[in-house]
């Protein structure tokens, strides 16, 4: 059996740890791709060497010691790039790059505590072994510790120092860094040398260093001696000096002759700063949060109702004063509850940030992998949403993102032949339109071969030749979104497996999004990714059909219309009517669902009927005929339950105002159901822009 | 102060040299490559951060004690990050120059 590894750290800091390195190693990679890029840019240097810097500190702190030992090498790297004794690479930014997966799966050790099955020295010697291209000068300056690093095996020291009170207990402390410095390196110390060079230092008694040397622990303690107004001097040997020690003796007093009662933990001591900085922000538990949105769902529900309730009681009973009283207090309850809900909404928006971050990393992987140049530009990344939005499109954006770097962009050599620069444009951009938020991926890269898809889901049976010759290049290249549709000339691990696209799709409108392509061929592709900013509650036109009640997700709703029995014509066999310039097939909502066909109630005396244009998210247009409109409202979505589980064109039910139950159409499902029921219509349903709502 | 010093030094078996200023020091410290040096920070002509730094480049090993004044915690450590070893506060107490200079000369 494995080990367990231990770390000096109590739950609640663990937490905390894992945030702030998680946060800590996404800036690193976020600023690497940077770096690769503008390798000058000093400001991206010295954000990279402060992200490391703290991680090394904080995971000296909890004796993480493999983790302090690789960051240490990629400070001290990144130290003689800010110094201009070295300069990027790309070799070493693929070094910095490979050192900071390690770093992750070391951050893993912390929540697992298995060890991760990684070579820390070699990561560390990757990053290190371009050291040789030092400047001279350099070289002789930190000679000292280059020959402390040498003669490695090295070991590290805990050295808790105490300082007698004074005026000068800052400059002692610094004094006693200084003089264990001349035997090694040290990689952290609580207080920082930074802290203690303070002007107005408050840094208490006691000094606690994390030293990296091949010297003997007499050594070190002489040293210290030499040091006047030093209380006590407590030395410990955190790692036995060979290299490659098995990580399960990371730590452990008891390994190392050394008194094991000279530890307290280090984490007390970093609490109260760390504690200090952060008082405008707290991290929450997402279930919390999850709760609070459903308490706040149940109460914009029953304000509903109590607003309704007052009504009807007023119609009941007249104007009599308790009751206006009451009705009062239910339009405030009201207010409050919106603006109750306004604020837990916001409270659980993220920006988008969270997500974009992490592709510049992929589009330059894959980009290297396939030798092509890409410039990644992403826009809007403060655009917030909802954190369960955002959970849910990771993977599509990441998909499209490969996607584009393989099969939208050409290599170099291809472009220039078109005579397009060698550099391709890959641009993802969020925005806010309406309540909606847009996420765009635009590539100017060689554009869909329209042709070439249909010929494939022709050979594939997803639509027939003379469906196919049908289409128009527009709806054409919307097939990129069935099952098992890859046109990529040869398959890759980057991308075509052919299963992609239509998980994409799946996976958007899982969350009520909807994903749309647009192509110029030779010039490049667009995918706009439309996503609702919450998953939990909608704005709903609520219809009456064959006596129930249905309710359409307002923003696929285009516009109601009373039609006329006369304007009906029959295309295809199908019920259609002309709107505006376009055709609008028509569905009988009603016979979808299965409900009796009583043409009374559909129809009013004149014989007109109440159409509502609905379209999906690949922008077609349909007219549902309904009964009645009910209203428009605020609906929280409600799962189906297990009794009733998954029903074709429902998406979930909402409570109303009076109690009763309405079913929320799914309205892609819906069309998706039409369309099997009659095949021609998947090639009438026309095709609308869907900005025209947002415009 | 320096006067003093220098008595109660010879009193106790060391060879001492004097120095009016830190330029003064620093051809002094040329010439005898003394065993240490206890440098006041506030000299006329070169400060005492200053002659610190040309002894440090004569000798990178120099053993230097500097002394200063309380309020001067800064530049003392500006003195220790610039190689010296250890500091004596004025006012001047005999015993606390000898063990200082004791530790810099066993270091």
């Amino acid at each position: 059996m494995t080990p367990q590894l231990q770390f000096d750290l109590s739950t609640d800091d663990q937490a905390l740890f894992l945030a702030e390195v998680d946060e800590l190693l996404q800036r690193v990679e976020e600023t690497l791709v940077d770096l690769e890029r503008a390798p000058d840019d000093q400001a991206l240097l010295n954000e990279i060497f402060r992200a490391a810097h703290t991680i090394k500190g904080s995971s000296a702190t909890i004796g993480h010691t493999r983790m302090t030992a690789l960051t240490h090498a990629m400070e001290t790297r990144l130290d003689d790039l800010r110094k201009g004794v070295a300069s990027v690479t790309p070799d070493l930014i693929e070094a910095l790059l490979k050192a900071l997966d390690v770093l992750k799966l070391l951050r893993d050790e912390v929540e697992t505590r298995v060890p991760a099955d990684v070579d820390v020295d070699a990561a560390a010697s990757a990053v290190e072994r371009r050291s040789a291209n030092r400047a001279p000068a350099t070289r002789k300056k930190t000679s000292k510790k280059a020959r402390a690093a040498a003669t490695n095996p090295a070991a590290t020291h805990r050295l808790t120092i105490a300082l007698e009170d004074g005026p000068w207990v800052a400059v002692r402390a610094l004094q006693a860094l200084l003089a264990v410095g001349e035997h090694g390196s040290v990689l952290s110390s609580q207080p920082s040398q930074a802290e203690i060079e303070r002007d107005d230092a408050q840094i208490g008694t006691r000094l606690v260093i994390l030293l990296k040397s091949d010297a003997t622990e007499a050594t070190l303690v002489d040293a210290l001696n030499a040091v006047p107004e030093l209380s006590s001097v407590q030395s410990e040997t955190l790692t036995p000096a060979e290299p490659g020690s098995p990580p399960s003796a990371v730590r452990g007093p008891a390994a190392t002759p050394s008194a094991p009662t000279a530890t307290p933990p280090i984490a007390t001591a970093t609490a109260t700063p760390r504690g200090a900085g952060s008082a405008k922000t707290i991290r929450i538990d997402v279930a919390r949060l999850d709760a609070l949105l459903n308490l706040v769902g149940e109460l914009v529900i029953d304000r509903t109702r109590l607003v309704q309730l007052g009504s009807s009681l007023v119609d009941q009973f007249g104007d009599d004063r308790v009751l206006s009283d009451l009705q009062q207090t239910a339009l405030h309850i009201g207010r409050i509850t919106d603006e109750l809900q306004e604020q837990v909404m916001k409270s659980r928006m993220l920006p988008v940030e969270s997500v974009f971050n992490r592709l510049p990393r992929v589009v330059r992987d894959v980009a290297s992998k396939q030798g092509k140049q890409i410039d990644f530009i992403m826009e809007g990344k403060d655009t917030e949403l909802d954190r369960s939005v955002i959970e849910e499109i990771g993977d599509p954006l990441l998909h499209l993102i490969r996607n584009g770097v393989d099969h939208g962009i050409e290599t170099p050599e291809q472009r220039v032949a078109l005579g397009k620069s060698p550099t391709g444009t890959l641009r993802l951009t969020a925005r806010h339109a309406d309540s909606f938020i847009l996420i765009s991926l635009e590539d100017d890269g060689s554009g869909v071969n329209v042709p070439a898809v249909k010929r494939k889901a022709v050979e594939r049976g997803v639509i027939s030749q003379e469906q196919a010759d049908r289409l128009s290049d527009d709806e054409a290249v919307d097939l990129i979104f069935a099952p098992g549709l890859s046109t990529a000339e040869a398959l890759s691990d980057v991308s075509g497996r052919g299963v992609g696209m239509d998980v994409v799709r799946a996976n958007v409108e899982k969350i009520n999004g909807s994903v749309e392509v647009r192509t110029h061929p030779g010039t490049g592709t667009t995918f706009t990714i439309r996503l609702p900013l919450t998953l939990a509650i909608v704005q709903a036109l609520l219809v009456r059909v064959a006596g129930g009640i249905y309710a359409l997700p307002i923003h696929s709703v285009t516009e109601t219309l009373r039609i006329d029995a006369q304007q009906i014509h029959r295309v295809n066999q199908r019920e259609a009517i002309q709107l505006r310039e376009t055709v609008l097939p028509l569905v009988s909502v009603r016979q979808v669902f299965g409900a009796p066909n009583d043409a009374s109630e559909a129809q009013s005396e004149d014989g007109s009927r109440l159409v509502v244009a609905v379209h999906t998210t690949n922008a077609r247009q349909v007219g549902l005929i309904v009964d009645g409109l009910v209203g428009e409202q605020e609906i929280v979505i409600k799962p189906l339950g297990n009794l009733v589980g998954d029903v074709a064109g429902v998406s979930g039910a909402a409570i109303l105002g009076d109690g009763s139950v309405a079913l929320i159409v799914d309205v892609a499902a819906l069309m998706a159901q039409a369309i099997r029921d009659n095949t021609t219509l998947a090639a009438d349903a026309v095709p609308v822009r869907l900005e025209r709502r947002a415009a | 102060m320096r006067v003093r010093a220098a008595k109660v030094l010879t009193d106790n078996g060391h060879e001492v040299a004097q120095a009016e200023n830190g330029r003064d020091a620093v051809a002094k410290y040329a010439e005898w490559h003394p065993d240490a040096v206890l440098l006041d920070i506030t000299m006329p002509e070169m400060d005492g951060l200053a002659a610190l730094k040309e002894i440090k480049k004569i000798d990178p090993d120099a053993r230097v004690a500097m002394v200063t004044a309380m309020g001067q915690q800064a530049i003392v450590m500006e003195a220790l990050r610039a190689g010296a070893r250890d500091f004596v506060l004025k006012p001047f107490q005999p015993d606390r120059v000898l063990a200082a200079l004791q530790k810099l000369l066993a270091a």
